[in-house]
């Protein structure tokens, strides 16, 4: 299993703990990397702000992105991710409450590799956990500079 | 003066014809004498030596019919002018009038095209404002699709962590309440996505689909008679109930219905709440039951729109959606819906789902 690390943009503090608890309890040991908002989560992959002299050629092998964040919103993270030559293979996984069409449409315009809408039934949320993770994190070959 | 001169050119003529004193006086040609001519003309006599004969004569005679046509030409194009002149102040007034006739025209034409940019600017006002008013729903929907879900989810998983880590401390009642805890939790997620749904109903398709009514109606009833336990409810449903719609919306309709019978009974010793349909008058409409407060139909008008509550928030609690949801999934299926009630005896809601045959 790749053991680069996982970055969760997520808000809620319950859905973060949930996050953790569900990662855990299907056994994915890489470390979590919580942006509360989406300026964070853009610090974070750029080396900048509050991560400022971070390696930023160190990248996350998941990203676990929400939609709806405080400051910078998760589709303008999206598009950040996408247009830079850097960042732009990440694997992007868009995990949030709403299944509103536009939002799933845009997503997969801007190039989101996958869109998961958390339910409400944490048992189903978990095993969508376990599942994202076995995929992308064993199943998936990531691309090469997150080898 | 033009007058004058043709008066005279005419007198001169007729002396020269027959006057005495104008006669020319031809003398014999034996007598070669110069011909004398005398004219009294306005009082003065006037006295004329004609010394070229009959020649002269006949050339005084052209010169003076000449100047007579002259003046009849003179005076009949003068005539002509004027009628050219009276025609022409005719044209002018005809052409001043259709001028102004024109200009107002124009004028009318102004005002209607600003009468008409005035209405279309106001109803492009208006369909801002609807498209504003569209954008700020939508933005409620997503916000509470956002919002509303993920505390539910809180309340699933940290129950469900409650049983998972402390599980072996809880006994069997205890976890039952937090399974409990998370059925109703899990429930609310779907009414809040079903709510949604409704709110975009105009965006999604509807399934049309046989729906069998009786099954939820008796899902709903268990549920409702689980939550409570302190009073008897009886709940009479018809079997083998159906019909033809959208089986989430139909459910809604039917929790509603049966959560505001149960509501409405709260009081009775032995709640009756019956679910069945009728033949009315070439129709078969559905009805909910029960044995509860009931209203006064005074009131009813007001039953089916939002917000409208016909009891104290204190006596029972509700958010007055419940009905104005009911009113609209039964039109969006082409059907009716409305109630009869009788203030301490009940109430009972019928609704078609589907027009009338």
């Amino acid at each position: 299993m790749n053991s680069k690390p996982i970055l969760l943009v997520e808000d809620n503090p319950s859905d973060v703990d949930l996050t953790k608890r569900a990662l855990e309890s299907c056994h994915i040991a890489n470390d979590l990397i919580v942006a509360e908002d989406g300026k964070d989560a853009v610090d974070y992959l750029w080396g900048t702000g509050a991560y400022a002299g971070r390696n930023h050629a160190e990248l996350p092998i998941l990203i676990l992105l929400d939609l709806k964040i405080p400051k910078v919103p998760g589709l303008e993270v999206l598009r950040r991710i996408r247009e830079d030559a850097r960042t732009r293979r990440l694997p992007v996984v868009i995990l949030t409450s709403s299944n509103e069409e536009h939002d799933i449409a845009v997503s997969y315009d801007l190039g989101v590799n996958s869109y998961i809408r958390k339910p409400v039934d944490f048992i189903q949320f978990a095993n969508a956990i376990k599942q994202l993770g076995l995929y992308w994190l064993v199943l998936n070959e990531p691309p090469p500079q997150l080898r | 003066m033009l007058k004058r001169l043709a008066a005279a050119s005419v007198l001169m003529v007729i002396l020269a014809c027959s006057g005495p004193g104008a006669t020319p006086q031809i003398a014999p040609p034996q007598t070669p004498k110069k011909p004398e001519i005398n004219i009294t003309l306005f009082g003065k006599r006037a006295h004329f030596e004609i010394s070229v004969g009959l020649l002269g004569i006949a050339v005084i005679f052209a010169l003076a019919f000449l100047l007579g046509l002259a003046l009849l030409f003179a005076l009949i194009a003068r005539r002509r002018l004027r009628q050219a002149r009276a025609a022409n102040q005719k044209l002018e007034n005809e052409i001043r009038e259709r001028k102004r006739a024109e200009e107002e025209v124009l004028q009318l034409n102004t005002t209607l095209e600003n009468r008409v940019a005035e209405r279309t600017q106001e109803v492009q006002a208006a369909s801002q404002q609807l498209a504003a008013t569209n954008r700020e729903l939508e933005a409620f929907a997503y916000s509470v699709s956002h919002d509303l879900r993920a505390p539910l989810r809180g309340i699933d998983g940290w129950s469900l962590a409650l049983v998972e880590d402390y599980g072996s401390r809880l006994d069997e009642r205890a976890q039952t309440y937090l399974n409990r805890v998370r059925s109703e939790a899990q429930r609310m997620g779907m009414l809040i996505d079903d709510l949604l749904e409704l709110s975009r109903v105009t965006r999604v398709e509807m399934q049309q689909n046989p729906v069998d009514l009786t099954s939820i109606a008796s899902r709903i009833a268990d549920r409702l008679g689980e939550a409570r336990t302190d009073r008897r409810t009886e709940f009479i449903i018809a079997p083998g109930l159906t019909a033809n719609g959208d089986a989430g919306l139909l459910e809604i309709v039917l929790v509603n219905l049966l959560s505001n019978a149960a509501k409405f009974t709260g009081e009775c010793a032995v709640a009756r709440i019956e679910f069945g349909q009728n033949q009315k008058n070439g129709e078969s409409p559905f009805f909910v039951r029960d044995n509860g407060v009931g209203f006064d139909m005074a009131f009813a008008g007001s039953l089916f729109g939002a917000f409208q509550r016909l009891h104290k928030a204190t006596e029972f609690p509700g958010t007055g959606i419940g009905l104005a949801t009911v009113q609209r999934v039964i039109h969006r299926h082409g059907g009716r819906v409305w109630a009869e009630a009788q203030l301490g005896k009940g109430a009972s809601f019928y609704f078609t789902v589907g027009p009338a045959k």
